[in-house]
């Protein structure tokens, strides 16, 4: 009787020793071929580079760092892999009668599976674990981690490998053909960077400073999975990440459980099982298609003609290839109801942007809500990991005064549209709510030099832009300046006296300065380097209107050292620009440059010092000039090349020259 | 035992089984008999918790067995192709439903596998058709199942194995009372086998027939009277009547005796009743629904 019972038993619980057996027989390679991978990836890699000599080569503080690439792409691939072969039995429509006329509930199937799936994908990285921690006495690996970073290995690979390994469960349930399963499942990964980094490039075609580049960069990775695994040999996840991804397991776990449940058996082999995902799957497709073309036609033609080709181009080729795998053919009929109420979705989107109903391009928020602006020409200068916090002015005037330019701006967008280019704005305002209003623009400088002269000469602007007011001008222990050019001579202060007059005087000059020579184009004299409290280091640039600084050298007998003069320049050749044979639009390089001119009969060549030293004064550092002179410095054996304007050239060049 | 009632099944707005009604009885079999698309395959799959009905109701003891492991136990359903595991031998497959289905009886298992002579370690898709199909029948046996559906059994079997299955089929029926459950496009290869049949057309039933109340309810008499034809025919049920010179054929539904009773008080010259072939009942009694019925003639 006792006997009787426990067969009972077994025959009703819920795991079916037999199933777990054909899930082994089915996809256990997949498991054994991941192990196999990790173990050549991994510990033989650790192995092969044990000798001392190898190791002094190793730069490596945890274990994604060995192969990477490799453990990258099993990463993203057995998952998927597995999760395909494992569920074969509902793409399959024999296998699929054949497991579903069993005696056993769908829940419990699916349990089994997608369990038996889990347990195949921990099961490797654990015994690579294992083999590395038997390994990491004998092989010294202390030297390079603790063993908390084969935890930490183990614990991330298996986050990841189980989100995606669940999202191709799910996507199995949704879908009748392993094919479009593991495309499908690629594309969800993939889908909330790809719909950002498509509307990010699109929305600026609509609404004027829309800053695309702002929310394409912004940390997307975190987006998807598989992007942000590219980044795990370089910082491990933060609390939140994994929470999400613990929670996204759970989520997806049990999403793919009632989807199963769902599942209607007799669509098995369709592309998509369930009706309604079909024409989501078909406009999903369509859109995004779309939002390529376009963006695509937009980026590389611009022009409201082209992005609207591209758009209906990039349209109508999703829309037929997702017919296409629905249908299942290439020969397929198009549906015109469907594309037409699609249509006309899109053009009240369009409506909607173009005249931008939802008030977007013309929100600036009031001067005494913004507790803080930042404003910069570019994105990067907001986004620069090199420092800590971007700049910020949080003075009333300043911010007002962006505030009146930014109005200025949108006042202006239709002159914009047709003089865009040449400067660009970007401004971020942090409200006192804790919002933040981010736009770019794209403008012509020259046109809001008023605004821009108040906002650059602003105190508040130099002092949170030039790392020389950072500066205790006691605490200053070392001045370097390195004048820019190929010669290896600079100027060092060191002298405590010396070092104090230099910071005021540095500092007065960027006091004084004014917009135009902040932003000038002149090639500064030299770079400097300002050491101070021991370990920090401040840097400028020597501009040509720092006169004060310049006599101040000269009084000390630095200026020899601190910027290149004739002393340095053995000669000079000297030529109109239109008469060397090179196209400067197609590019150059200087010695091909120099060598045209040495080669030239049109050209000068010019020795005496004074006229070097004027040459040097008044030349431009980009060639772009009527005339190109070319110094050759000798200490080097290099050259230099720059140009005059017809304006700047000496009267000596142009009378030798006529 | 198994109530089918209105049942109805549709595959993405198009019906593949309609408003179906069908009782069967415990210890009978039951042939669903159609031609190609009628809905048989999709009404085996319904009784056998593999799809679930749009609507109406399928039972079998008065328990639902869409997504009811107790009562899927007692059933086991053989697809028109056998379809086993991958890779499987016809020995892994026994054991993998010893493991599924608690009714299992390995020792019929071994005495079956020893009948057909079935080599048990071989991987069964390497088997040929027929080899496979058995391989089937051996497995669903042993299961030991009370109701057995089987999905076209007889494709692909030669006619010897044909009829070893077939009194494999009837001994179970008649040992344990197991109900079965069979579909097939041809009459001639299930009649002597079932003792009911359906015939499905379009997704409908359109006939239910107790095939031994048709044999012994249905005649062909052969009557020739002197002189002329008295009107005899007027309270006889006729399906079927033809003259071949003085001699009348005819079909007559009923009672066989009462027939012979009432035509020979009109002192016929010859009187004869002789026995129908089903096929030729299915002919007259069928005439207007003729594509459905021709078809599982020929």
């Amino acid at each position: 009787m006792k006997w009787g019972t426990l067969d009972m038993q077994s025959k009703t619980s819920l795991i079916k020793s037999e199933i777990l057996k054909t899930i082994f027989r089915s996809v256990g390679w997949v498991s054994i071929v991941y192990f196999l991978g990790l173990f050549f990836a991994i510990p033989l890699d650790i192995i092969m580079n044990s000798s001392g000599e190898q190791r002094k080569f190793l730069d490596i503080d945890n274990l994604f760092q060995y192969n990477f690439q490799l453990q990258f792409i099993f990463s993203i691939s057995v998952p998927v892999a597995l999760s395909v072969f494992l569920f074969r039995f509902t793409q399959v429509k024999q296998y699929s009668d054949l497991m579903h006329s069993l005696p056993v509930k769908r829940e419990s199937i699916f349990h089994q599976y997608a369990l038996t799936g889990i347990m195949l994908l921990i099961l490797p990285v654990l015994l690579i674990a294992l083999i590395i921690l038997v390994l990491y006495q004998p092989m010294n690996l202390q030297d390079f981690y603790s063993m908390g970073e084969i935890l930490n290995w183990v614990g991330i690979t298996l986050l990841f490998n189980i989100v995606i390994y669940l999202t191709g469960v799910s996507v199995g349930m949704l879908s009748g053909l392993s094919a479009v399963q593991g495309v499908l499942t690629y594309i969800f990964l993939l889908l909330p960077v790809g719909l950002i980094i498509l509307v990010s490039i699109n929305l600026p075609f609509y609404l004027f400073g829309f800053p695309g580049q702002y929310y394409m960069t912004s940390k997307f990775e975190k987006f998807s999975p598989l992007i942000a695994f590219t980044q795990m040999n370089m910082r491990t996840p933060s609390n939140v990440e994994t929470a999400v991804y613990l929670i996204l397991i759970v989520s997806l776990y049990f999403l793919g459980l009632q989807i199963y449940k769902r599942r209607r058996m007799e669509a098995v082999s369709h592309a998509l099982v369930f009706p309604i995902t079909k024409p989501i799957f078909k406009f999903g497709v369509t859109f995004c298609t779309m939002l390529l073309g376009g963006g695509y036609f937009g980026e590389m033609q611009g022009g409201t003609s082209w992005i609207i080709a591209g758009y209906v181009f990039g349209a109508l080729i999703g829309y037929a290839a997702a017919e296409m795998v629905l249908q299942k053919s290439w020969r397929v009929t198009i549906h015109v109801k469907g594309l037409m109420v699609y249509t006309a979705i899109m053009a009240a989107l369009f409506l909607l942007f173009q005249f931008d109903l939802t008030q977007y391009e013309k929100s600036i928020p009031q001067s005494n809500e913004i507790e803080r602006v930042h404003f910069s020409e570019s994105f990067h200068l907001y986004n620069d990991i090199d420092h800590e916090e971007p700049l910020y002015l949080k003075e009333y005037e300043n911010i007002d005064l962006v505030r009146r330019f930014h109005e200025k701006i949108v006042k202006d967008e239709n002159r914009q549209a047709q003089d865009s280019g040449r400067g660009s704005v970007f401004i971020v305002y942090e409200l006192k709510n804790g919002e933040k209003l981010v736009r770019d623009y794209s403008i012509n400088k020259r046109e809001y030099k008023p605004y821009l002269k108040l906002i650059y000469e602003s105190d508040e602007y130099k002092m949170a832009t030039n790392e020389i007011y950072q500066v205790p001008e006691d605490e200053t222990t070392k001045i370097t300046i390195t004048p820019s050019g190929p010669v290896t001579k600079r100027a060092v202060i060191t002298d405590k006296e010396e070092l104090k007059e230099v910071v005021q005087i540095l500092t007065e000059e960027v006091d004084t300065a004014s917009y135009e020579e902040l932003q000038g184009i002149d090639e500064p004299y030299a770079h400097i380097e300002i050491y101070y409290n021991d370990s920090k280091k401040a840097y400028m640039t020597w501009n040509p209107s720092y006169t004060r600084f310049e006599e101040w050298l000269k009084e000390k007998s630095l200026l020899n050292d601190a910027k290149v003069n004739s002393n340095d320049i053995s000669y000079a050749l000297a030529a109109k620009a239109e008469d060397i044979d090179i196209n400067f639009a197609a590019g150059y390089s200087y010695e091909e440059v120099f060598e045209k001119m040495t080669e030239s009969k049109s050209s000068i060549k010019i020795t005496d010092k004074e006229q070097i030293e004027s040459s040097l004064g008044n030349s431009n550092g980009y060639i772009e000039g009527d005339y190109i002179i070319a110094f050759y410095f000798d200490e080097q054996r290099t050259m230099d090349i720059k140009s005059f304007t017809e304006k700047t050239v000496p009267e000596f060049i142009k009378e030798r020259l006529q | 035992m198994i109530k089918i009632r209105n049942v109805r099944k549709s595959f993405e707005e198009m019906d593949a089984v309609e408003n179906v009604c069908i009782e069967v009885n415990k210890g009978s079999i039951y042939g669903l008999l159609g031609s190609n698309g009628a809905g048989k395959t999709t009404l085996l799959k319904l009784l056998a918790g593999i799809y679930a009905e749009d609507e109406g109701s399928i039972a079998i003891d008065g328990q639902p067995v869409f997504e009811n492991p107790q009562m899927k136990d007692k059933i086991f359903f053989i697809q028109d192709h056998p379809y086993f595991l991958p890779q499987y031998t016809v020995k892994q497959m026994a054991q993998f439903y010893k493991n599924i289905y608690s009714m299992w009886d390995e020792g019929r298992f071994e005495e079956l596998a020893a009948i057909f002579e079935m080599d048990l370690h071989k991987k069964i898709h390497r088997f040929s058709k027929g080899i496979q199909r058995q391989a089937a029948f051996i497995l669903a046996l042993s299961a030991r199942p009370e109701v057995l559906i089987l999905d076209e059994p007889m494709d692909g079997l030669d006619p010897v194995m044909r009829k070893k299955v077939k009194s494999l089929l009837i001994d179970e029926v008649a040992e344990r009372e197991m109900t079965i459950l069979i579909s097939s496009h041809n009459l001639r290869e299930v009649e002597d086998l079932c003792d009911f049949i359906g015939i499905m057309h379009n997704g409908r039933m359109i006939l239910e027939k107790d095939l031994d109340d048709l044999k012994t309810d249905t005649h062909k008499i052969q009557v020739a009277f002197k002189g002329s034809v008295p009107a005899i025919f007027d309270s006889l049920k006729i399906l079927h009547k033809e003259k071949r010179g003085s001699i009348v054929i005819c079909i007559v539904k009923g009672d066989a005796k009462e027939i012979s009773s009432y035509v020979e008080q009109f002192k016929p010259v010859i009187f004869d009743m002789l026995p129908l072939t089903l096929e030729e009942i299915f002919i007259y009694e069928m005439g207007d629904i003729g594509y459905a019925v021709q078809n599982i003639l020929d």
